[in-house]
């Protein structure tokens, strides 16, 4: 499996609307070279742009395919606004949106959002850990503490649900309201085209290209298979 | 209230304007799609439904059917187009289906390559006014 930008999906209304995560790796080997230590100047590993569109074109694609149950070719034909504007670092998880703005037979146009979430941002929240693993070791502790803990324990962990809940179930739309800790990195929209029905009247293999091995994991997720 | 030829020239350059990313000043009503401003077959694709948006009323809905303004599927039939050049029959068709493009010049040398040159800033003027007065 190779060259997928997308993670996981989490929603996917048909003909609609599909959200997919992406989490970001230091593992990403393009990250060493982009940007490396030079003149001086500290390494600063950051998502290329190019590949933030990759998986805007990669969320929207599925959603276009999945349109016509993956019998189109559906290839990105155009970027027709983009605009970058903050930085993907490793550690970070990004959310795209995209949303079908109009679809035919020839093609369609689709609206997008990411969003990024920065786990250091969560610091201070259940996200972050709790030091519990090291208090056990020390003095032994009233009951009464221990109890005040358990209910901070608890608070913290349904916080930390609500934060889950808001990643899967209630996801921002497209008006850009920016629920807690996610935050807007770009606006992309697209055009794709349906390949075999071009109007430049140009003949492709029969076998679907497109949608071929390498989605068939994200596409499971969406219970396509 | 209707729209005047002016601001439906205004509409169509604001679309032609995102669509092909070129300078107001050259979206002219003689420029060519593609010879003067650089479309591309995609790009017919993208200005249908930009045309519909910017065209569309909540009362009166601009939907542009497939091969309406631009022809589709005209190339492979060849009573339609032989040797790369139009037929009289062809060129009927055309006619027929594309109101809104001045054939005249083409008769004379319908070549099939020539035929996206058909298709200026005036010829899409001309389709949404027909279509809007329809």
């Amino acid at each position: 499996m190779r060259w997928l930008w997308i993670d996981r999906v989490l929603v996917h209304e048909p003909r609609r609307r599909l959200v997919a995560i992406k989490a970001v790796s230091l593992a990403e080997e393009h990250l060493h070279d982009h940007f490396p230590s030079e003149n001086g100047l500290e390494p600063f590993p950051v998502m290329p742009g190019c590949l933030i569109l990759e998986g805007m074109a990669q969320t929207a694609g599925i959603l276009v395919g999945a349109a016509s149950g993956f019998r189109e070719k559906v290839v990105l034909a155009k970027i027709s606004s983009a605009s970058l504007t903050d930085d993907a670092l490793p550690g970070m998880l990004l959310r795209y949106e995209a949303i079908i703005d109009r679809i035919d037979s020839t093609g369609a146009s689709t609206t997008g959002v990411v969003d990024a979430l920065d786990p250091a941002a969560l610091a201070g929240t259940s996200f972050a850990g709790t030091s519990s693993a090291r208090t056990s070791s020390a003095e032994p502790r009233s009951v009464e503490t221990a109890a005040t803990e358990r209910t901070a324990h608890a608070a913290g962990a349904s916080a930390h649900e609500a934060n889950a809940g808001a990643a899967v179930g209630a996801v921002a739309p497209l008006s850009g309201r920016d629920d807690g800790a996610w935050r807007r990195i770009a606006t992309i929209d697209m055009l794709f085209s349906h390949l075999d029905r071009n109007l430049s009247g140009q003949d492709f293999p029969e076998e679907n290209f497109v949608f071929s091995e390498n989605f068939r994991t994200i596409l499971a997720q969406l219970g396509v298979t | 209230m209707a729209m005047s030829r002016d601001e439906i020239f205004e509409s169509v350059r604001d679309v032609l304007e995102d669509a092909l990313g070129v300078d107001r000043d050259e979206i002219t009503m003689d420029a060519s799609l593609t010879g003067d401003l650089g479309a591309e077959s995609i790009d017919f694709l993208d200005i249908v439904f930009r045309l519909e948006k910017k065209f569309s009323t909540p009362e009166r809905p601009f939907k542009i059917e497939q091969g309406e303004l631009f022809p589709e599927n005209l190339m492979k039939d060849p009573t339609v187009v032989e040797d790369g050049r139009f037929t009289a029959k062809g060129i009927a068709m055309l006619k027929e289906r594309m109101p809104h493009v001045d054939f005249a010049a083409f008769e004379a040398d319908p070549d099939v390559q020539q035929l996206s040159e058909l298709f200026t800033v005036k010829s899409l003027v001309d389709f949404v006014q027909r279509k809007l007065a329809a």
